[in-house]
Parts: C-alpha cells; structure tokens; sequence
C-alpha cells in the first residue's frame, strides 16, 4: 500500500515542533500560497456533494475568488451537470493519459464569471480507476492551479483515491445528512481519512515500529485503540515522540455542514457531531453550518440549471452564503468583493 | 487531548473554572443531549459502553458544579480559584473560545512536560548557530508558536454573529523562503541516487560527496532546509554525540536527503542503521 507523500498534505496548524515538522510535511514554495483547497466529502452518494460544491463555488466566484471546480468524482461526475453546462469536450481523463501537459489545459469555462471547471472524463474506465502515478499527477496539478480557490467534490466511499483527494485539501468538508446511515458513513469517512493520514506521518518520523509495538501490546492493532489511548500509549514510551504525534494529529481538522435539515433538532446535529467528535474520537472539527430542506434543488436538477443561479435569494443561496462567510473567517482572510 | 478518565469536572462539560452557574447548565443541557441514548451524532462513533460511561461522567460533574458549596469545596480541591470572575465569556451555546483553547492543550497545557535531557529542539535557522545544540527541552522558541497557534484555533461557531471577529489574527503569514530557483515540480527523486553506493550505506561522507557534487554549501542546505547548519556538519561528520534525539534526527536526514534528491526513506534508515552499530562497535566496556 503506498501513502500519500507527506508533501501534499497540508499543514494547517503550527505545532511548537515546526522546525522538523513543517520542512517534511510542506514542500516549501510548491503551492502558492494564495491558492486554497476546498474538499467536499462525506463517504456516502446522494447527500449533495456535488451540488454543495458547486454552490461553495459559485458563491467564491461571486465575491472576487478565481475558482477552478475539479471533478474529483472519478466514477460518477456529474459537476457540469450541477453548474448546468454540457459535458465539456476535455476532462481528467485527457490529463491523466497525457493527451495534454497541465490541468489548466483542460479547464472548461462555466458562462459563470471567475468560475472554470476541470470535468470528469467521458470514458468511465480510463478514468474511474488511476494508477497511484497518476493520482499524484493530478494532486500535484491541483497544487499548482493558478487561482485562488480550487475545489473539489469528492466521490463517495472510503478508497485511498477518495481519501487523498480529502487530505491534501486546506479545508476538508464532512457533508452529512441527519440520517444514520449518512452519520455512519461519515464518522468512517473520517476516520479511514485520520489513519490514512497517520500512515504518513508514521513515515516521516519512522513511528512504524513504535506503533506496532504499541499494537502488539494491547493484543490489536495499534489503530484498534483510537487516537487518544494510541497518543497515551506513546507519551508512556516516549514523551517527546509523543507529543510530535499529538501536534500531528491535531492537524486532522475536518469542517462540517450539515445539509438537507428539516427539524430545528436537526441544526443541532452539527454541534452534537463536534462534541461527540471531540469526547469520543478526541479530536476537533469546524461546524461551518446547516442548509436547509430545499424543494427547489430537484427543481434545479431537473432544469439543469445551477441552484444558485436559478435561485439566487432562495433559502440554500443564503445557507451557502453563510457557510462560506464561516469559512473564510476559519483562516482569518477577510472576505473580498461584495456578495451579489 | 486527554482520555475520559483524566478530565476534570469543567472539562467533561466542556467549560472553564470560574463560569457561571447560567453557562453550567446551558453546558449540562447540551452535552446531555448529545449523548442521550438513540443520539444521531453517537451514531457508528461511540459503543453503548462508552456513551454510558460519558453520560455518568457527565450527570457526576453537573451535580458536583451545579451546587454551590460542592462546587467550592471541589474547586479548592482542584486549585481554581472561585472567586475570580471567568477569565473568558463562555457562552452556553457554543464551543466557547476558552474550551478550545483548553481541549488543544496549547500554550496554557497544565502539565509542563516533564524535564528530559536528551532531547534538543534544533535551533531556527536564523539564529546565529551556537556551538552545542540547546539543551533547552522541547521549548516552543519557534517564533510563530503560540500566536498563530491561537489564532488558528478560533472557533468559527463561536463568532457567527459578531460583524468583526474582534481579534483577527493580524499576524502575517511567516515568510516563505525565498521563492528558490529550484521549483520542485515533479522532479524525480532518485536522480543522482547513483552518486550513492547503489547498496552501500550511507554514510556521513558520502553525504558530504553528494552535496559537493551538487555544488550546494551547507549554508545553501541551511537556507533550504532550514537545518542549522552546525547539525548538518555534524551529521556529516558523523559526530553522533552531537546529534539530536534519533526523531527529530530522522526528520533532518530525510529533509537534507530531499535537497539532495536522493530517496529520503532510504538515507534515513541506512544512515541510522550505521549510526546504531558504530556506537554499538564503539562502546568500551
């Protein structure tokens, strides 16, 4: 099984270890800086993922931000069809066959101002199923985009593609509907992401053999004990290893919406999510907020017209809105442009 | 990130010593809710044991905090100090700032790590480079620390509100080094693996070959890396005594091994493994 390098993830907190930390988990100088990765996941189909990126990006779009929308759905795109547009002629699939050299040479304009989108190939097979190469290709492509704001919806499931697409982006977006079967889906969504990212950490500072022996120790694996009684398991051998682990772990920080609400108890199952995050997995998320039960999205759908447009001052345009003002809020940039 | 078992009373709710009676409950309310039987959000993510256990710690610490005496008297116990007013304006109904910062265990972490002696934070970069790494433990010297840190943990929910998050963290991103020529694309790393014995192990040496090779100065690795250029000498020369603790010594060698395009993993692991038997071979005894 091969991890993700520890170069494409981003590193969203400083931990007071940053010296060794930040040289091996941040290739310096290989992304701009002004370039932020929006993830929308949520590990299970139907929950609006697709239709939530495409909002967050019409939204960005509309207030100054250069947003390219990427595909990352690789089995079942359908983002063009969410911003109302035709399957465009070029998509993933010519980048990842080297048909072309850049992802930008594949961007496809949208009819909306600031808005382009990278579509998901027309060939189902070529496509759905990439060779780690060539996910690492169009990772690093993504990195590179010239623009502000690069987003990407997510397919469902937990596959180590699905799971990558996730961690390399800035802000990772857990979408989740008050349903069991979605919270379910969601909390393993997270987790599979955690360990995931834990296996590359375990890398870069060659934790492999401390780890496995803590499994050993408790008769499991070591991912059997969850990330608090691992981090204590550790900080019991070896308090200053201990406390690199934390710092990393720290740096797993989902944000949430909580879409297709339709009690007030409802709203509230963004923040029991967090607490119960927190107590449970001990780690933190970001409630970013709740769109409500909108009549008008299959309208929408059906129209092939984007939520957004079709709508602009419906109930989910000012949900989105919201959303996004949180959003950018969560890396203290100042909004720019006006809404509108 | 503590475990269930080692929080206190103001933890389990997720508040601070020294809230108000109005919060405590707001607090009570909120986390009974979430962990109530059949809760959504518990849902695939806590086992029956689990919830059960979280909901007794929490019943134990409303009715130790909703009670004023027992609260005093449990305070005292504690060392926090009633009297004072909340040091920050939780309030009930969301994640207030002050949890956070608590349940991240940054600057204000009660437990300070316990003094070792072995383990060196290496120095920043730009510090002119002393002799003999710091012996100072783990401190957090790191300029952009606390600050930023903070920063980075303002809750969002907290400040939906509010027009301006009154403290907007003003503190510049830190520098990016110089946008270097070099712009790493997908330059493949094991370029000038053949200046390394294709099996031998890497040594102090043949690190220093690769580098000259490269025509790269310590000082050049120094900038790039941001390895003092003191710990790079020393790694070169194989001055093992000198070296920091074997984690953060596997995080420079993988770096200085990026900058030499060589396979990082691999430099890591020989170069340690050696290490491990010349100390080994030169214990007297």
């Amino acid at each position: 099984m091969e991890s993700i390098p520890p170069d494409l993830l981003p590193s969203t907190a400083l931990g007071t270890e940053s010296v060794v930390a930040d040289s091996l988990l941040r290739k310096r100088g290989s992304k701009p800086r002004s370039l932020r990765i929006i993830g929308v996941g949520g590990g299970k189909g139907g929950i609006g993922k697709s239709l939530l990126s495409a909002s967050l990006g019409i939204e960005l779009s509309r207030r100054g931000k250069r947003v390219v929308m990427i595909d990352a759905d690789l089995g079942g795109a359908n983002l063009h069809t969410c911003l109302g547009i035709e399957q465009p002629a070029v998509g993933i699939g010519d980048f990842f066959e080297r048909r072309v050299a850049r992802l930008e040479d594949v961007l496809t304009p949208t009819g909306i101002e600031n808005l382009t989108l990278v579509s998901g190939a027309k060939d189902p097979l070529e496509v759905a199923n990439p060779k780690h190469h060539q996910k690492l290709r169009l990772l690093r492509g993504i990195q590179t985009l010239d623009a502000d704001v690069a987003i990407l919806d997510i397919g469902s499931g937990t596959s180590f593609n699905v799971l990558d697409f996730f961690l390399v982006a800035d802000d990772g977006i857990l979408t989740l509907v008050p349903e069991p079967t979605s919270v379910e889906n969601g909390y393993r969504f997270l987790k599979a992401a955690f360990y995931r990212r834990l296996k590359t950490v375990e890398k870069v500072y060659g934790l492999e053999e401390l780890l496995q022996s803590v499994g050993r120790s408790v008769g499991a694996g070591s991912l059997s004990l969850g990330p608090r009684a691992l981090l204590a398991e550790v900080l019991k051998r070896d308090a200053a290893v201990g406390r690199l682990l934390e710092s990393e772990m720290q740096r797993f920080r989902p944000r949430l919406v909580v879409n297709m609400a339709r009690t007030p108890g409802d709203v509230e199952v963004g923040d029991a999510v967090v607490a119960a995050w927190r107590k449970f997995f001990g780690l933190e998320m970001d409630y970013l907020g709740c769109i409500g039960y909108d009549e008008e999205v299959w309208r929408c759908v059906r129209l092939k017209r984007p939520l957004l447009v079709q709508s602009a001052s419906g109930i989910t345009a000012a949900a989105v809105r919201a959303i996004v003002d949180r959003l950018l809020r969560l890396d203290g940039q100042p909004m720019q442009g006006v809404t509108g | 990130m503590k475990q269930l078992s080692d929080q206190n009373h103001y933890e389990v709710l997720e508040l601070e010593p020294g809230c108000s009676a109005e919060v405590i409950e707001g607090a009570y309310a909120k986390a009974k809710a979430m962990c109530e039987p059949g809760a959504l959000a518990l849902y695939a993510l806590a086992d029956p044991g689990e919830a059960l256990a979280l909901r007794s710690r929490i019943e134990e610490a409303h009715a130790a905090l909703s009670d004023v005496v027992r609260r005093r008297a449990y305070d005292e116990r504690q060392g926090f100090s009633t009297a004072s007013a909340p040091a920050l304006p939780a309030t009930p109904k969301s994640p207030g700032p002050s949890v956070e910062v608590a349940s991240t265990g940054l600057p204000a972490t009660p437990k300070p790590p316990a003094p070792s002696t072995e383990v060196a934070i290496p120095a920043l970069p730009a510090a002119p480079a002393p002799r003999e790494p710091s012996t100072e433990v783990l401190a957090p010297a790191v300029t952009p620390g606390p600050a930023e840190a903070l920063a980075e943990i303002q809750p969002p929910i907290a400040v939906v509100i509010a027009p301006e998050p009154a403290e907007k963290p003003a503190a510049a991103p830190p520098p990016e080094p110089k946008p270097a020529t070099d712009a790493p694309e997908n330059k493949p790393v094991r370029k000038t693996e053949a200046e390394l014995p294709a099996d031998g192990a890497v040594t102090g040496d043949a690190l220093r070959r690769v580098r000259e090779a490269l025509g790269l100065s310590l000082k050049d690795v120094e900038g790039r890396t941001k390895i003092g250029k003191f710990h790079l000498e020393n790694i070169e020369k194989e001055k093992y005594a000198a070296l920091p603790a074997q984690v953060y010594l596997r995080g420079f060698l993988m770096s200085l091994a990026r900058e030499l395009k060589l396979d990082p993993v691999r430099v890591a692991k020989s170069y340690l493994e050696q290490m491990k038997q010349k100390l080994a071979a030169a214990k007297p005894e």
